[in-house]
């Protein structure tokens, strides 16, 4: 079957499923959704259905972003566009099938919106929700509406179309569209992808590596993730049109085993691949051949770092390795090799597609196009978003994140990972892209993004991004394995309410040892969280050390929890709740914590009644 | 041209800016670089700045290149240098490197402090060649800023041979490269991550299960006392430093002997090691003090009285040995020479039995036996194999057969590993062990009676299959047609049957042998079991033929101057430089450099020697080694002579005992296994009242009042032997001038000669004395390497 052929069957397939006469349930299926509960649903919807004796057809689609609505679920009926639903819980589920597929009550009180062609009354467009007003999805752009693993679907939505027009052109011609567009590496460094791909592209020799970096390892990170999960030939399509222009005849993907479910996608994936004739010998009926080899890794931070990446994936332990010689040159066994991150592969399709004017259309001077964030912390609306580069951090927190939850004060935001900084609230108009993130001493890094309010402490923050930047350290070179620990140490010290002054300056001059001498980029950034901090919140460090106090109530050393005479009025939960037996008092009077045995835990303050308010939390009281 | 530090300088193409920086006498501290190993860019000392490029490129990885403005000193860098090796000490005990009284202290600290835990260099058996202290010294380090963490890590000392205090280790690296890098072990390796990153085993077994092979390379590239050799970490700086040549095999590995109040202490491998280059293995760089300063090593001349051994003077000794020896008739005599002699020894023991007592009847107990040397000599044209150590390391190809490498000739896998890395196939067709798999792409077990189906098999798959050095064989191999005719009989599916192998696996080796290029053959003492051991060599000969590499034939001899010692002509048929005896050209040079008049009719071998003793033929013999068959029948002898450096068996019917000086404390020369004439240099005075062999030898033909035995030292007996051997002209290997025309063998299925004999062996011994019972870590280790014997044959 040639691909016109196939193309022509899938579309019809994706209309027959988008005009089915009997109703549909997209199940949002991804990791995310797994979590939240949604096995649970779609079992207890196969249970109604056959107690109801409705036929209803599941189909499990990707994650469309809003992780705080999750479970979701699309229902669709009549050839009417779906209707998304959000938390849904296996209770609820009953009710609404009943409501509207019997009742013919589409529940707009319930409903998120619509997704597909043609409108419903009293139901928004789901594009028209908050979340995903600001969002131009060009990556995402199948995540959650098709079923990963219909490769079908994906032809359908213009799948393979890239890979298809790339065949017509020469491998410099594909590389001179993606210069045109202007894309850069969404892994973190922001090097253009096109650079990297000539230098390789000019080295002669028999075997050439194209290697997908899908080792996600940033905490609150996701969006590797969710794309693979959602729609994997968008990556692999990628794969297909970077090999073609580096002259490739590997690939490999090389992702974390935490993540089983984007392993199977991906593998079940590749399988459909090679049945079209997608990958194997003579790709499409053109001279190109292609494979590709799923490599799990164990989970290292560090393996995300290229060299230490390529010797993951030829078995070794994963270190960085000396550059020269640079992988382009001379990578997995010894053949030139080119690592592109999963976002920017998932990008690629689209850009041949369409050109590279086109996406370059996107974004801001230096930094083209659209770039998927995690948006996670103290913000209202979490989840998997994609905003064209030069989208404020305004619109990213207050429009699209809602503000903070609990609306706290706003306090600062984390980009970049354990690699990156935290950029404070003065700077909320900052546009977002690599240069102005630059410019505000953090980095764009692969997309995470952390919201931090007023009750975070800044030293505490710091020390986790620091602990886990010395935990994943490959423990290779000196700086980077003993200097992150040396760092720690002292912000534990400041932390225990024991630093001296002296040790901010000692904490700067290991920073930028740490940062000159360090072999790979996961210790020459290491220190940019506490850099960053100390710029932006040295007050806060100074109040650690000179008052012993912690304004954001946060370093148990530093605080203590105290219980209002005044307020209490005895009722007795928090006595009940106190694990430590620290709280006292009888019924209808005044409790009192007794502070030797407190273990700051911070139950008696959640579960005292809002209406009183009782328990306090206090810093400063050591000076 | 490159400018490093304002000076114009040229560099080779592929160096290194730190090589460069070196070679022209610039210091730039470093810590995980080592010679022969891969740049690591760990430890972050030799940073370095260079025009034009951005940070502080570290030295030891970075490729010069023309232009290069470096500067590799300035206060930043210093700084920056001096950073980091503050973190580096904050985690080291460094209490002695900061003290302002150290110097002070070190004087009063002159005596070894055996502790447990190290604390301080005070207290530390690498304190006098630390190289951190050393770099810490170069950069002034007056003070830690940051607090000291002592990892508190369990001492590791369960293994054998050598102690690991990780709380001193600074995760340079060295150890983990040097044994996956040059000795294809990997026995090690970084374990953890992040601050508790540690050097150690797979699932944290002991070395002993890990695969180490306790060659101590580990040690020797360590900078800091992490690794200590447990015998000798508490003597301190040696006395003085020896270099010589490793007698306990026949690679020839170059070590240094360290010597501290009169003994040898310790040995590590000599950097410059021509053979070696800086390796040695458990036998050299552990085993040599232990054996050599043994309670009971031989002191004094015993001779037998009313049935006892006693001692005696020298004087007495040789003079009673003169006197008997010259009773007998010349067919009535016989020596029995050890392959551990030196040079210099053999050459005198075989010219005293030839002149003094007129009688061929020598041979080795040696896998130089005739047969092989003979056959080695229709390959060669010499009584040796021809290939180097350094074509092994050059070659596509390798084939061990008949020898357990790793444990036999350790130092050897290094060069295989080397052409391993390179791309070799390397196959080993033997016993089977499974630290095998490390080293070698294909094993094949096949016991040795299979070796001959085997490499006919393969020989036929070449031939039929064709892909061989078509232009090699046709310009310079003989025979061509014989060799294919002779081949017909061989089915590839019986040779399969018969080696219980698959068809494929034959195939596959053939195809690797034709597809490879040059290749090495590596054959070990195990094809002494075969029928006919000399047929086996000219089937691996053929193979090398083929694949147009005449000279890649090694024998793996298991004495440490097999070679030297057949070279110098201690053997029944030949004199030295394998002339025939009964060749009169010959025959009359010697007799005219000896002024004697020699036998003409080759001697007894071996066995016929070891048979004659026992039928009563033999009437004296004369032993300077203890390898005899235990299962051998001395009663009948009326007179034995045995040098020895320990008591052995032999003694029970010994009528007179020579005590011999050990390698370590002679000087004279052996020829390892590639031909490779090298120096032994005392590195200590002989125990008690012994003597090296060739003076034992002198005293005694002193005494029979013969001429021609006058030497004052080890190096005159070399000069003579320049003389009169063709083959020797000095240290080095010796030319083997390779015949313009080979001839290819045909195959041929022969039975085994009757008059062969198979007898055992300790597999690790010197001159008979089990090294096992000398060393007992080295017992452990073969009980866990599960080498018990090995066996040796000797044909006639």
């Amino acid at each position: 079957m040639d691909f016109a052929e196939i193309r022509k069957k899938a579309i019809a397939g994706w209309k027959d499923l988008v005009s089915s006469k009997t109703p549909v349930i997209y199940l949002g299926a991804a990791t995310c959704g797994r979590a939240a509960g949604i096995e649970a649903v779609a079992e207890e919807i196969r249970k109604i259905s056959k107690e109801l004796s409705l036929n209803i057809r599941l189909v499990e689609v990707g994650c469309i972003g809003p992780c705080y609505l999750e479970p979701l679920i699309y229902i669709q009926k009549n050839g009417y566009p779906s209707v998304c639903y959000g938390k849904i819980t296996p209770r609820k589920i009953k009710k609404l099938l009943e409501d509207y597929l019997i009742n013919n009550d589409p529940r707009p009180d319930l409903a998120l919106g619509t997704l597909g062609d043609g409108q419903i009354n009293g139901i928004p467009g789901l594009f028209e929700h908050p979340m995903l007003k600001y969002q131009t999805r060009l990556v995402l752009r199948n995540c959650g509406i098709i079923d990963p693993e219909q490769i079908d679907h994906y032809i359908a939505r213009y799948g393979y179309l890239g890979i298809k027009k790339a065949l017509g052109m020469s491998p410099s011609e594909v590389i001179d569209e993606v210069k045109t567009s202007g894309i850069r590496g969404r892994g973190g460094a922001g090097f253009p992808t096109w650079k990297k791909w000539e230098i390789c592209h000019n080295v002669q020799s028999d075997d050439k590596y194209l290697i997908c970096n899908a080792d996600e390892g940033d905490p609150g990170a996701f969006m590797n993730r969710s794309l693979l999960e959602g729609d994997p030939h968008a990556v692999l399509e990628g794969l297909l049109i970077g090999a073609y222009a580096i002259g490739a005849n590997h690939g490999y993907i090389y992702i974390r085993a935490e993540y089983p479910l984007a392993i199977k996608r991906l593998e079940h994936a590749i399988s459909q691949m090679k049945s079209y004739n997608l990958l194997g010998n003579n790709i499409l009926g053109s001279d190109f051949s292609f494979d590709i080899k799923i490599k799990k890794g164990a989970g290292a931070f560090v393996c995300g770092e290229e060299t230490a990446l390529i010797a993951s994936v030829m078995g070794k332990r994963g270190m960085p390795m000396p550059r020269p010689p640079f992988p382009a040159i001379s990578g997995v066994w010894g053949k030139p090799t080119i690592i592109n991150n999963v976002e920017t592969l998932g990008t690629l399709a689209t850009i041949i597609r369409r050109g590279g004017e086109w996406f370059a259309g996107f974004g801001s001077k230096f930094s083209k196009g659209t770039k998927t964030f995690s948006l996670v912390g103290k913000v209202k609306r979490t989840g998997l978003i994609e905003i064209p580069l030069g989208t404020p951090l305004k619109t990213i927190i207050f429009d699209i994140g809602g503000g903070t939850s609990g609306d706290k004060k706003f306090k600062a935001v984390q980009t970049g990972g354990p690699s990156g900084g935290c950029i404070p609230a003065e700077l909320i108009s900052l546009p977002v892209d690599y240069e102005s993130l630059m410019s505000a001493y953090s980095i764009m890094g692969s997309g995470g993004m952390i919201v931090l309010d007023e009750d975070t402490c800044v030293v505490d923050i710091a020390s986790y991004f620091l602990s886990f930047i010395q935990a994943e350290s490959c423990g290779k070179c000196s700086p980077c394995r003993i200097g992150t620990k040396v760092m720690l140490d002292i912000l534990e010290k400041i932390k225990s309410g024991k630093g001296e002054m002296a040790d901010i300056d000692k904490l700067i001059s290991l920073a930028k040892t740490i940062k000159k001498a360090s072999l790979c980029g996961l210790g020459q950034t290491a220190p940019n969280s506490v850099l960053s901090t100390l710029r932006y919140f040295r007050s806060e460090y100074e109040a650690h050390i000179i008052d012993k106090s912690c304004p954001a109530l946060v370093c148990k050393d530093l605080i203590k929890y105290t219980i209002s005479k005044e307020k209490c009025a005895g009722c007795g939960i928090c006595r009940e709740k106190c694990p430590a037996g620290a709280i006292t008092g009888k019924k209808k009077k005044a409790h009192i914590i007794n502070e030797s045995l407190c273990v700051k835990c911070g139950i008696c303050y959640q579960v005292c009644p809002a209406k009183y308010g009782a328990v306090e939390k206090k810093t400063g009281f050591l000076t | 041209m490159l400018t490093i530090d304002g000076k114009e300088v040229d560099f080779k193409e592929g160096a290194t800016v730190l090589e460069v920086a070196t070679d022209n006498g610039i210091y730039i501290p470093t810590l995980c670089t080592h010679s022969g190993l891969l740049p690591f860019g760990a430890c972050r000392l030799c940073l370095i700045k260079i025009e034009n490029m951005r940070g502080f490129p570290p030295a030891c990885t970075t490729p010069a290149a023309e232009e290069m403005k470096i500067i590799t000193n300035d206060p930043e860098l210093n700084s920056l240098r001096k950073n980091v090796l503050e973190l580096i000490l904050s985690e080291h005990p460094h209490s002695c490197i900061i003290c302002d009284k150290k110097e002070l202290c070190s004087y009063y600290h002159i005596s070894p402090t055996k502790s447990g835990h190290v604390t301080g260099c005070a207290f530390c058996p690498n304190k006098d060649r630390c190289e951190l202290k050393q770099v810490a010294e170069y950069l002034g380090i007056k003070e830690i800023r940051f607090p000291f963490t002592y990892k508190n890590l369990p001492l590791e000392r369960e293994d054998p041979f050598f102690d690991r205090d990780y709380n001193l280790c600074i995760l340079c690296g060295r150890c983990v490269r040097v044994c996956q890098e040059i000795r294809g072990i990997g026995a090690i390796s970084f374990t953890k991550r992040g601050h508790d990153t540690k050097i150690g085993t797979a699932f944290g077994k002991s070395h002993l299960d890990g695969g180490c092979q306790f060659c101590g390379a580990c040690v020797d590239a360590c900078p800091t006392g992490a690794l200590s050799a447990r015998g000798s970490k508490w003597h301190g700086v040696p006395d003085k430093e020896t270099t010589t040549t490793c007698a306990l095999c026949s690679v020839g590995c170059s070590l240094k002997l360290e010597t501290k109040w009169d003994r040898v202490m310790a040995a590590h491998p000599d950097t410059e090691g021509p053979a070696n280059q800086g390796q040695a293995c458990v036998r050299g760089r552990f085993s040599i003090p232990a054996l050599v300063n043994g309670a009971n090593r031989l002191k004094y001349p015993l001779i037998r009285r009313n049935g006892r051994l006693v001692p005696a003077t020298w004087d007495e000794a040789a003079e009673l040995a003169a006197v008997k020896l010259g009773k007998y008739l010349p067919g009535e005599t016989a020596f029995l020479t050890s392959p551990f002699l030196t040079n210099e020894a053999a050459y005198l023991l075989q010219k005293f039995a030839r002149v003094c007592l007129v009688t061929n009847n020598i041979d080795t107990a040696s896998f130089f036996s005739v047969p092989v040397i003979e056959s080695q000599m229709k390959c060669s044209g010499m009584g040796a194999g021809t290939g180097t150590i350094e074509n092994i390391a050059k070659s596509g190809w390798i084939i061990v057969i008949g020898d357990d490498l790793l444990a036999s000739h350790p130092v050897l896998t290094v060069n295989v590993n080397q052409a391993r890395k390179q791309g070799a196939t390397v196959s080993l067709i033997g016993s089977e062990r499974d630290i095998n798999s490390r080293m070698f792409d294909t094993c094949v077990s096949v016991e040795p009676s299979g070796y001959f189906p085997l490499l006919s098999g393969i020989l036929k798959t070449i031939v039929e299959k064709g892909g061989f050095d078509k232009n090699f064989v046709t310009g310079k191999c003989d025979d061509f047609d014989k060799l294919k005719s002779s081949l017909k009989k061989i089915d590839i599916k019986t040779v399969a049957g018969t080696c219980g192998i698959s068809q494929s696996l034959i195939k596959k080796l053939a195809t690797t042998i034709v597809s490879s290029g040059r290749g090495s053959i590596l054959y070990g003492p195990k094809i002494l079991e075969c029928d006919d051991p000399a047929q086996i060599i000219s089937l691996l000969f053929n193979i090398l033929l083929l694949a147009g590499s005449p000279a890649g034939l090694v024998p793996l001899s298991d004495g440490a101057n097999s070679q030297g010692v057949a070279d110098m002509g201690a053997l029944p048929n030949f004199l030295p430089g394998y002339q025939h005896v009964t060749d009169k050209d010959s025959l009359t040079v010697f007799e005219n450099a000896w002024s004697a008049k020699l036998p003409e009719k080759p001697g007894l071998s071996y066995p016929e020697i070891l048979n004659g003793a026992a039928e009563g033929s033999i009437k004296a013999l004369y032993v300077t080694g203890g390898e005899i068959p235990q299962e051998t029948s001395l009663e009948r002898l009326d007179f034995l002579v045995a040098h020895g450096i320990y008591p052995s068996p032999l003694f029970e019917t010994a009528d007179i005992v020579f005590p011999a000086a050990a390698f370590t404390e002679e000087d004279g020369t052996i020829t390892s296994l590639e031909r490779r004439v090298q120096p032994l240099q005392a590195g200590a005075k002989p125990v008690g009242m012994s003597m090296p062999d060739w003076k034992i030898i002198c005293k005694i033909a002193e005494k029979m009042n013969v001429k021609g035995f006058e030497f004052s030292s080890a190096s005159e007996v070399f000069d003579e032997i320049c003389k009169v051997n063709p083959l020797i002209s000095g240290h080095g290997i010796w030319d083997l001038k390779l015949k313009d025309k080979f001839t290819l063998t045909p195959v041929k299925k022969t039975a085994r000669s009757k008059k062969s004999m198979l007898y055992e062996k300790p597999f690790w011994h010197y001159r008979g004395v089990d090294l096992t019972e000398k060393v007992s870590d080295l017992k452990i280790l073969r009980k866990k390497m599960n080498i018990e014997h090995r066996t040796s044959n000797i044909e006639c």
